[in-house]
């Protein structure tokens, strides 16, 4: 055996020592000593890693040139003092160690720290066979130790950024997921088996799809399934419920992991709790509604108030002539061209608060309007034709600049004309007093994805307030009566458009208005 | 009920209420001036008569009520509101900061009548009461400094002999300037000099009032 040959190295005295075997007195003499047996030497201690022999109570015989170096120390050092370089906690090891393998004869490994010459302890593997007698009893021990130290190490990098990412994913604040290629869960973080109450070991049993919301469940399922099948992402919202029956609403979102072919591997998803957004959403949504209902509600009061207004004023003054006339009338010597003169104005005012009424009955009638399919081009050609007369007496440039092929809305035709035809009118009034540059009124149309979109755009001194314009009863005209455009939004929103104004001094005014496409 | 020489000032954005009261006004005999605006009205140099002025709540610049707050300040003729609607808290404002009444339109005549009615009396007797100071003011200002000592001590309440011992004159001396000051204000009696001086708010120097 090789190996029993061991004891050539580091012994005592140094070059050989006699080596007893098996007890029985037979000798290996120096002179057995060869050139092969130095250059075994050689080998032992230059072997990277430690090789000794202890006695069968476990005290170190002799070691190779490693461990002396390796621990600074002489072999008499070593042998008396082997206990002091290895680490007091590994030291018990070590016995147990010898201990296990002297009683069941199997070679034994085991890993501890033995300390370096500069006091650093260092991690070795050791492996120990034992020579015996024919009892079985152990003669000697031989040891092969090496330094596992950097495998430790990375072996504790490696378990501590598992914990770290583990960490992570228990923490971060979603259920993470892991789903096999067939759909079915494979791994869950922490926070999953919180919320669903399910203990770590019943996981494979658990059926995500149990603790859906029964009104969610259906396409929830359905989806997950058509995603996998598919092995496209999948995307869901639905309600899950808690472990103590609440049930919140959650966003689902997987993505599948492929190999190299395409294969998918698993399913990777997060599922976040949304519930806090969707009652913050469903609040606002109820709030707008809110909102809605009393802007139309103040606006119809402010409405009202302004058209009592509008009528009292005309009614006030109609009854203060109506004085006057009298009194004019009673005196002695009644001045009748007066007379004539004040009953005019009351004719006058009498009839300027009859046709506030009449307006507001337009108002009020275009609610139900009769819509049919529209070309918006074809309409704004009309109304160019019939105000051509303005334009030119208001000596007016006209500059069109119409989408080809822009697709028809549903709308009352009469009405879009009537928009159209105040919005020119007011382009072309605006420019009236204009005289350092050409009156020109610019008139687009085009699309975007769900509206048609028309723009006229005059080249006048702009408005102070873009917003109040559209105000019944407001107006910038001498002889306005403020109704126009606030017919004109009423009857854009009924179509479900919108109409506004953008406006500056230097730009004049655009005002923009929307009708949807007709699907 | 024509008075000579006073104005009615009428201010109301609505060109047509404008004309139609101006018109009732004038039938009514009175001398009426139109304003569009607070800032017209502002600008206008009125004549010394008395008048009366009425104004519309809602003005398209500043309000009437604000228009009223920043005539407090000065002499100015006393005001009645119009307005389109009988608006509680607005009319309470102004009957409080003043205001003679608070019409609503369309404006009942017997109402307007009376109003202007009480306001140029009001404003008469503001006017009245303000000329009646004046002149007082004038005479007092003919007053020498040791005359008008005298006079607060004696309408204070002090005898002849305690006032010129206050002064350390002899009392012949006093009762000399007494009758220069009763002969420069131009009162009648004594009695009449004591309610001169209050209104001139002399106070006897030792009396605090």
């Amino acid at each position: 055996m090789e190996m029993e040959k061991l004891g050539a190295m580091n012994s005592d005295h140094s070059a050989a020592i006699k080596v007893t075997r098996n007890g029985s007195g037979e000798k290996y003499s120096n002179d057995a000593l060869s050139t092969n047996e130095q250059d075994m030497t050689r080998i032992l201690d230059m072997f990277p890693g430690f090789v000794w022999t202890a006695r069968p109570d476990g005290e170190i015989e002799c070691s190779n040139q490693s461990v002396l170096d390796y621990t600074g120390m002489t072999l008499a050092e070593l042998k008396n003092n082997w206990r002091s370089v290895v680490n007091p906690d590994d030291i018990a090891v070590r016995e147990r160690a010898l201990d296990l393998m002297a009683r069941s004869g199997e070679p034994v490994e085991r890993e501890l720290r033995v300390r370096r010459f500069d006091g650093v302890y260092r991690w070795f593997h050791s492996r120990m066979r034992a020579l015996r007698d024919e009892h079985g009893q152990v003669l000697r021990w031989y040891c092969i130790s090496w330094d596992i130290e950097e495998h430790k190490r990375a072996e504790e990098a490696l378990r501590e950024s598992e914990h770290r990412l583990r960490l992570i994913i228990d923490t971060i604040p979603a259920l993470v997921w892991v789903a096999k290629p067939d759909g079915s869960v494979e791994y869950t973080n922490q926070r999953v088996l919180d919320y669903f109450g399910v203990p770590e070991k019943d996981l494979a049993q658990f059926r995500w799809v149990h603790a859906v919301h029964p009104d969610d469940a259906d396409a929830a399922l359905r989806g997950w399934l058509r995603a996998v099948a598919a092995e496209a992402s999948y995307e869901a919202t639905h309600r899950h419920r808690s472990a103590d029956g609440e049930y919140r609403w959650f966003q689902v979102r997987g993505e599948p992991l492929r190999d190299r072919d395409g294969r998918v591997l698993s399913w990777y998803g997060v599922t976040v709790d949304i519930d806090d957004r969707k009652q913050m959403e469903e609040a606002l949504r109820s709030t707008r509604a809110r909102l809605s209902r009393a802007t139309r509600i103040a606006t119809v009061a402010e409405l009202s108030a302004a058209i009592a207004h509008e009528i009292n004023q005309g009614l006030a003054a109609v009854v203060a002539n109506g004085h006057a006339l009298r009194r004019w009338l009673s005196s002695v010597s009644p001045n009748l061209e007066r007379a004539r003169l004040i009953a005019e104005r009351i004719i006058r005012d009498g009839n300027s608060a009859a046709d506030v009424v009449r307006r507001i009955r337009a108002l009020f009638k275009q609610e139900a309007p009769t819509k049919v399919p529209l070309d918006v081009n074809e309409v704004i050609a009309e109304v160019l034709r019939l105000s051509g007369d303005k334009v030119r007496r208001k000596s007016s440039y006209v500059e069109t600049d119409l989408e080809e092929n822009l697709p028809m809305t549903l709308a009352d035709r009469i009405q879009i004309q009537q928009v159209i035809i105040n919005l020119v009118h007011n382009a072309i009034e605006s420019m009236e007093d204009v005289t350092n540059r050409p009156r020109l009124l610019s008139i687009r149309s085009r699309r975007d994805a769900t509206n048609i979109i028309v723009e006229i755009r005059d080249y006048g001194r702009g408005l102070e307030n873009a917003e109040k314009i559209f105000e019944p009863f407001f107006t910038t005209k001498e002889n306005g009566m403020g109704m126009g455009l606030a017919i004109c939004r009423s009857i854009v929103e009924a179509h479900d458009g919108r109409l506004s104004a953008t406006t500056s001094e230097k730009q004049g005014t655009t005002f923009c208005f929307t009708l949807p496409i007709r699907s | 009920m024509k008075q000579t020489g006073e104005m009615i000032y009428l201010v109301d954005d609505d060109s047509r209420v404008r004309e139609a009261l101006s018109e009732h006004l004038t039938s009514l005999g009175m001398e009426v001036v139109t304003f569009g605006s607070a800032a017209e009205y502002l600008d206008y140099s009125r004549s010394d008569a008395a008048a009366c002025l009425i104004l519309d709540l809602q003005l398209p610049d500043i309000s009437g009520l604000d228009l009223q707050q920043q005539l407090a300040t000065e002499p100015s003729p006393q005001i009645i509101f119009i307005s389109g609607h009988g608006d509680i808290p607005s009319s309470v404002r102004a009957m409080k900061a003043g205001a003679i009444e608070f019409l609503t339109k369309p404006v009942d005549e017997e109402a307007l009548i009376a109003a202007v009615q009480a306001a140029v009396a009001r404003d008469r007797k503001l006017r009245q009461s303000h000329a009646e100071l004046a002149e007082l003011q004038e005479s007092f200002s003919l007053l020498t400094p040791r005359e008008r000592q005298v006079l607060s001590l004696v309408v204070g309440g002090l005898l002849n002999k305690q006032a010129a011992a206050v002064l350390g004159i002899a009392e012949v001396t006093l009762q000399l300037h007494r009758s220069q000051i009763m002969q420069k204000m131009e009162a009648d009696s004594f009695a009449d000099l004591v309610r001169m001086a209050e209104r001139l708010g002399i106070r006897h120097p030792g009396k605090k009032a």
